[in-house]
């Protein structure tokens, strides 16, 4: 069980730091008591839970991660809900996961109450950390602040089955509903034990924790650093917004983060040869990872292997990986992102057309994966389940859909990403990837990030293209009609705009469904 | 080549579409009114305006974080 790596570090290294996050620096020996009082005020109040699942509604502070550990300890999964998302959005998720007891920090207590409005049974809300002005929770839910929380039991752990729940993840769906995906002990356990055999790590690391908990590239970092009693260095909110300084601030050797952070740090000037030498694993993950930035990223961090990783989080984080060669890796890039490798060892790729059947080496497909990390779909939507998780004809096994183009491999040749199955659209009847449109403006802006979407959009499909770059000194019209060189004019590309930079999702990645409500909303640059 | 407290609030109006009033130590990115994608446009602003190069070093919140310490910071590298 996932909780098994914490608290074999607990017994080996008990005053190692497990947890540094903001001020605050908590032993292992510490963070093990605070989750088992946590979790011995989940028995003490919640005696038949409905489900097996407890929310957490906290970010950066002690009281997250050890909510995260107490719900494990308590033979729960965990259920991530950020303070910073719409109270809506969150109500949804609360009353879907049929929690009965949700653990608040500071950043969730402004929001308490009215998150309330929407639990539809009786809630326990614990709020471990001796905090100030503590609102007064309306009947029937019940407030357990921190002077009543329980003792630390040292009984012995409730059972888990390899199937139970270890996170349920809610990500946004096509239809606006998010979904919940179901993430089994065994799932994560998996995951974490090739990381571990890929990756020499040990309880001298220092590991970054840049994602948010409702990120499961979170668990990357939580699960494998105390796997091997390493330190998850949690940055708070300001240190966030300058990473580069965080790497050395927190004297960090393990990076892990969406490739737009390196961008980033790339433009302030943070990946000058050299600049990042205590470094030894940098792994890069949830969006297409530029070359260009990989190979900056190399430079400084001269001791560390770089690595991008590919997975949808129904595939358990990733299930792939590529490893960054400086004279081999320039070759196999392609549109100048860097590969997504191969599979996990005990997971495997299929790459079909849209009867689910092979294509052929070297031809474009979506990717289908099934292994030990297939997730165990989606909560309460046997419907999406379905659709998403299938047999294909000629295997016996239950594959996921990506939905991801990926060219399949020739030979021993890595795989290479090639957008999204959905990001294909139809201009005037004209079949088009909006990846290679993204990669011909990138190319002429000397940008690592494009975005390109269809617009405007009629019944049938699109009347043609509009980009965007961001963070260029370009002028518009001249780059519209360098990339429309590019391209044969059947595209329809009508305009790149020229942002001063791009908005982001919760999750720090370019929000192209923000960029096409702009267009919506009479954008015009 | 110079900066002033002008240049910088029509910066974070016109180009970071700040519409909230900003006074000298309103904390524009600890107070999420700007995000760190806004740093890197910002930070260019500054280094053409100003005619300097940050350093890493300098890129972070103690010189950034409001119009205040910008000015500062920018009066601070031209003496030297």
């Amino acid at each position: 069980m996932i909780r098994a790596g914490f608290l074999r570090s607990v017994a080996l290294h008990p005053d190692r730091p497990a947890l540094e996050v903001g001020e605050h620096t908590l032993t292992y020996r510490a963070l093990d008591t605070f989750a088992r009082r946590i979790a011995a005020t989940l028995a003490r109040e919640v005696t038949s839970p409905r489900q097996p699942l407890t929310a957490v509604f906290a970010q950066r502070s002690p009281t997250a991660y050890a909510g995260v550990l107490g719900a494990l300890y308590r033979g729960h999964g965990y259920v991530p809900m950020n303070p910073d998302f719409p109270v809506d959005r969150l109500g949804g998720m609360l009353q879907r996961a049929e929690v009965d007891a949700v653990i608040v920090d500071a950043q969730g207590l402004p929001k308490l109450v009215e998150l309330l409005r929407f639990a539809d049974h009786p809630l326990v809300v614990i709020v471990p950390e001796p905090l100030d002005g503590l609102p007064t929770v309306p009947a029937p839910h019940r407030l357990v602040s921190a002077d009543a929380l329980a003792e630390a039991a040292s009984d012995p752990l409730p059972p888990l089955e390899p199937d139970a729940i270890a996170n349920l993840l809610f990500t946004s769906g096509s239809t606006g509903q998010p979904k919940g995906v179901m993430v089994a002990q065994r799932n994560l356990v998996y995951f974490i034990e090739r990381v571990l055999e890929r990756y020499a790590l040990g309880p001298e690391d220092r590991f970054s924790q840049l994602f948010e908990l409702v990120f499961d590239l979170s668990g990357f970092d939580m699960f494998a650093a105390w796997w091997v009693g390493a330190c998850v260095c949690c940055p708070t909110k300001a240190q966030m917004l300058t990473a580069g300084q965080f790497v050395h601030d927190a004297r960090l050797t393990v990076w892990f983060s969406v490739p737009s952070t390196a961008v980033l740090m790339k433009r302030l000037g943070f990946l000058e040869p050299g600049a990042l030498p205590n470094l030894r694993v940098s792994l890069f993950c949830g969006e297409a990872l530029p070359a260009d930035v990989t190979r900056a990223w190399a430079e400084a961090a001269p001791q560390s292997v770089v690595e991008n990783l590919y997975g949808p989080t129904e595939l358990t984080l990733a299930c792939t990986w590529y490893t960054w060669h400086p004279e081999r890796s320039p070759a196999e890039c392609e549109n100048g992102l860097v590969p997504i490798g191969e599979a996990f060892p005990g997971m495997s790729a299929r790459v079909v057309n849209a009867d689910l059947v092979e294509v052929a080496p070297g031809e474009l497909g979506e990717l289908l994966m099934a292994g030990p990390q297939v997730t165990l779909g989606y909560w309460r939507d046997a419907e999406k389940t379905e659709a998403a998780f299938v047999v294909p004809p000629g295997t016996s096994a239950v594959h996921y859909r990506t939905g991801d183009l990926v060219r399949r491999a020739v030979g021993g040749a890595p795989m290479t990403f090639q957008g999204r199955a959905d990001t294909q659209i139809k201009v005037r009847g004209y079949r088009i990837e909006l990846g290679e449109v993204e990669a011909a403006i990138r190319a002429e802006a000397r940008t690592d990030f494009a975005v390109a979407l269809g617009w405007p959009k009629n019944d049938a499909g699109y009347d043609g293209i509009v980009g965007f770059v961001a963070g260029v000194s370009a002028d518009p019209k001249t780059l519209k009609a360098a990339v429309a060189k590019r391209l044969p004019a059947y595209f329809g590309l009508s305009r790149v705009h020229v942002l001063p930079e791009f908005p982001l999702n919760v999750n720090g990645k370019v929000d192209r469904k923000a960029l096409g409500r702009m267009l919506e909303e009479g954008f015009r640059g | 080549m110079s900066l002033s407290r002008e240049d910088l609030l029509e910066f974070l109006r016109a180009e970071l579409d700040l519409d909230e009033p900003v006074e000298d130590e309103t904390l524009l990115f600890s107070s999420a009114l700007l995000d760190s994608f806004s740093m890197v446009s910002l930070v260019a602003f500054v280094e053409k305006q100003a005619g300097l190069r940050f350093t890493p070093g300098d890129v972070n919140l103690g010189n950034l974080d409001s119009i205040g310490r910008m000015l500062r910071f920018v009066a601070a590298k031209q003496a030297r």
